[in-house]
């Protein structure tokens, strides 16, 4: 050991040695830097080289998309136009088969009708025809009637008329002797009338008169009840008393 | 000794204030409590005590005996007063006198002063009332009624009206 003590020491001995003088703190830090903006650096370059490539990706697999969709729509409608032709022809031939029946249905029918038309035009002409007959038999014997009976009518009314005549001469007959009946009835009520209102009002006048005094009598009595006071009357109270004087003194000695 | 009472009563001369019975009445127990005081004053005196003046009286006392010229310091003559007096409270003549109104004070006194002046010396008068008469007096001596009211006189005149409403029919 005390041989190679001062043995010279090699490069890379002296490199290794010397390695911890030159990697000190701030020349690890610097380098820890320096290595962190490279690989931001790398980083943000794939970084936009990667959304590049996903765009045009993305812009690739949309024109695809729609064309797909577009080609398979086309197809879609193609085919819904096919059933729609097909089943309007149905419907077209089913119309037709209805309108082919209903014109029969309406002819058979129109026949039935012209038929039943005339069956029953002949039947009413027959009709009418007795029924003029019967209603001119009718007519005659209705006028012959009418002949008839007019001239009872005639007679019965020159009969009526006659003896309507003589009652109305016997009612204004006694309609006037009624009358001057009633006429002398009236002068004999009149006359009877005045002369019991006379007696009646002579009667009134008479109570009146006699009841007259109690009634202004009374009046006075309410009206006047106790409007004097005595010693307003005291002058006539002591000239009653001295008229009376002679009176009140005989009573006084009995 | 009760005929001289009777007399001495019948000669009192009554003051125009002591119109009704009532009031003589009035007077009687006046003139009695008057007595009872003196007398207890005369006692108190001659037992030694203080003498006390003359008590006091209403004016209808007062004039009444004045007007007789009576001397109350007699116990003896104060006590035949008062017999005297009680005799002439039922002895004296009462007037009934029935107004249509009420009557006053005044006016009674008017009336009582004719009547003891024209009637009798010691005549009372009772008073009444009675709407209905309208005026005048109803008056009631004790044996005899006179009506001197004006209903009276509208009784006795309505054989005047009868006739005035004959006469009327008559010329119509």
């Amino acid at each position: 050991m005390g041989i190679f003590q001062h043995k010279a020491q090699a490069p890379l001995d002296e490199a290794d040695a010397q390695l911890p003088q030159l990697f000190d703190h701030l020349m690890r830090e610097e380098l820890r830097q320096h290595g962190k903006e490279y690989f931001e650096r790398t980083i943000a370059a794939n970084a936009d080289q990667f959304k590049k490539d996903l765009d045009t990706l993305v812009a690739q697999i949309g024109t695809e998309l729609r064309e797909q969709i577009v080609t398979k729509l086309d197809k879609q409608i193609a085919e819904y136009g096919e059933a729609m032709k097909d089943a309007q022809y149905l419907a077209l031939q089913s119309l037709n088969r209805s309108q082919h029946a209903l014109q029969d249905r309406y002819d058979q029918l129109s026949k039935q009708l012209d038929g039943e038309f005339i069956e029953y035009s002949s039947a009413l002409k027959n009709a009418q025809a007795k029924a003029l007959g019967s209603l001119d038999t009718q007519a005659t014997a209705m006028q012959a009637k009418h002949d008839e009976l007019s001239a009872q009518l005639d007679i019965h009314f020159t009969q009526y008329g006659e003896d309507l005549k003589k009652a109305q001469e016997t009612a204004l007959d006694s309609l006037g002797k009624n009358a001057q009946t009633m006429q002398e009835q009236y002068a004999d009520f009149k006359a009877r009338l005045e002369q019991k209102i006379g007696t009646q009002e002579a009667t009134i006048i008479s109570g009146f008169e006699s009841n007259m005094a109690s009634i202004i009598e009374h009046y006075l009595i309410g009206a006047l009840g106790d409007q004097y006071d005595v010693k307003a009357q005291l002058p006539a109270i002591i000239a009653e008393l001295e008229a009376n004087k002679k009176d009140i003194m005989d009573d006084m000695r009995l | 000794m009760t005929d001289s009472v009777t007399a001495q009563a019948g000669a009192f001369i009554l003051p125009p204030s002591i119109v009704t019975r009532v009031d003589l009445s009035r007077m009687v127990s006046e003139l009695e409590r008057v007595d009872n005081d003196m007398t207890s004053a005369g006692v108190r005196a001659k037992t030694g005590g203080e003498s006390s003046a003359m008590p006091t009286m209403s004016e209808q006392l007062t004039d009444f005996i004045a007007q007789n010229k009576l001397d109350l310091t007699d116990g003896r003559g104060r006590g035949d007063l008062i017999r005297q007096l009680r005799q002439l409270k039922d002895d004296a003549p009462v007037i009934h006198m029935t107004f249509a109104s009420v009557a006053d004070g005044d006016s009674l006194r008017q009336l009582s002063a004719w009547l003891r002046s024209s009637i009798h010396p010691q005549a009372l008068i009772s008073v009444g009332l009675q709407p209905a008469l309208i005026g005048g007096v109803y008056l009631r001596t004790p044996n005899h009624i006179k009506d001197l009211s004006m209903r009276a006189r509208l009784t006795g005149g309505r054989e005047l009206i009868t006739k005035e409403l004959e006469a009327l029919r008559g010329s119509r």
